[in-house]
């Protein structure tokens, strides 16, 4: 492995490892309200908000794992998808040369 | 600025979709032509860090957090279509894995995170590269990039009440107008996140400058 590539890899290893201290923020972002957030707000949930279910269910909704700390849970979330977003794009890559 | 499913109009969606496919298929064409195994490991790993620096939430005054996005640290070094076919895989796994942003209105957030904050840090960058302090250029491009993209996540939600209400009046989507979205979406941005994403530009470029013995004032790498 070259010398930039360990630096790379090290880099977002760090960063995966620092993912916990995003749990220090308890408020969600601004508009990102959960049904009983809107309720407490305006004393009402909106029809389509209220009603609307998601496409599909998501694998760990909120990075959160169930029956695992969310410090664990973090980790395994920033792992998983950073994993998966270097899997895709080795996809891309193969694919590109297996084109050419 | 992940906007959920429910909270927008069929009447924005179904739009912004239309918009966003060719712009996502430019963007994944661009993308095949960046990649190889030069570019690789660089492409993959900056990716792989918009998806967790989302993850750092910072709260800010007001209840509320936010966090960086790494969306111009891609646009300088890639140019602005691979940058924003990174950032929308990442909003998809997002929106697929952990339920962040929904699959329905995927493509506004794809158009927000995606392509307003990379075009915008482009040509952000390539307007002051030259004329300004290096890491003045570098802070302002990213503070630039991400407060472009609320502004489009503020529209969004903004003009929802405008698009249905139901028997009783209340709104059925989204229930603030732009007169709400504005000052808290994009003013979060301006005065906080947008600063997040400055330094998060600064300080990973540089890193990436020592690392790879390249400067930033160089041509896009590919």
């Amino acid at each position: 492995m070259s010398q930039t590539k360990k630096y790379l890899l090290i880099f977002i290893l760090a960063a995966i490892a620092l993912t916990p201290l995003g749990l220090i923020a308890e408020g969600p972002a601004w508009g990102e309200w959960s049904v009983e957030e809107i309720q407490a707000m305006i004393g009402y949930v909106p029809q389509s908000i209220e009603q609307t279910k998601p496409l599909i269910g998501a694998l760990i909704p909120d990075y959160e794992i169930s029956g695992v700390s969310a410090l664990v849970s973090t980790w395994i979330s920033a792992a998983i998808g950073a994993g998966l977003l270097f899997a895709v794009m080795a996809g891309i890559k193969k694919s590109v040369k297996r084109a050419s | 600025m992940h906007i959920p499913d429910g909270f927008i109009s069929p009447l924005t969606y179904i739009p912004a979709t239309v918009v966003a496919i060719p712009l996502l298929m430019m963007a994944f064409k661009k993308t095949k032509e960046a990649i190889n195994d030069e570019s690789f490991a660089l492409l993959s790993s900056l990716t792989a860090f918009s998806f967790v620096v989302m993850m750092f939430n910072i709260p800010i005054p007001g209840g509320t957090s936010g966090h960086a996005i790494g969306a111009a640290i891609l646009a300088i070094l890639f140019g602005p279509w691979v940058a924003a076919f990174c950032l929308s895989l990442t909003l998809f796994i997002q929106a697929l894995i952990f339920g962040d942003g929904g699959l329905s209105v995927f493509a506004i957030n794809s158009l927000a995170m995606g392509f307003v904050a990379s075009f915008s840090a482009f040509y952000v960058h390539k307007l002051l590269k030259n004329r300004v302090n290096n890491t003045i250029a570098l802070f302002v491009t990213g503070w630039s990039s991400i407060v472009f993209a609320s502004v489009v996540v503020a529209v969004a939600l903004g003009i929802q009440p405008l698009l249905g209400v139901d028997a009783a009046g209340h709104p059925i989507y989204f229930p603030f107008g732009l007169a709400v979205t504005i000052p808290a979406v994009v003013g979060s941005h301006l005065l906080f996140f947008g600063v997040v994403e400055g330094f998060a530009t600064m300080l990973v470029m540089r890193f990436l400058e020592k690392i790879t013995h390249q400067s930033s004032h160089k041509e896009v790498l590919v």
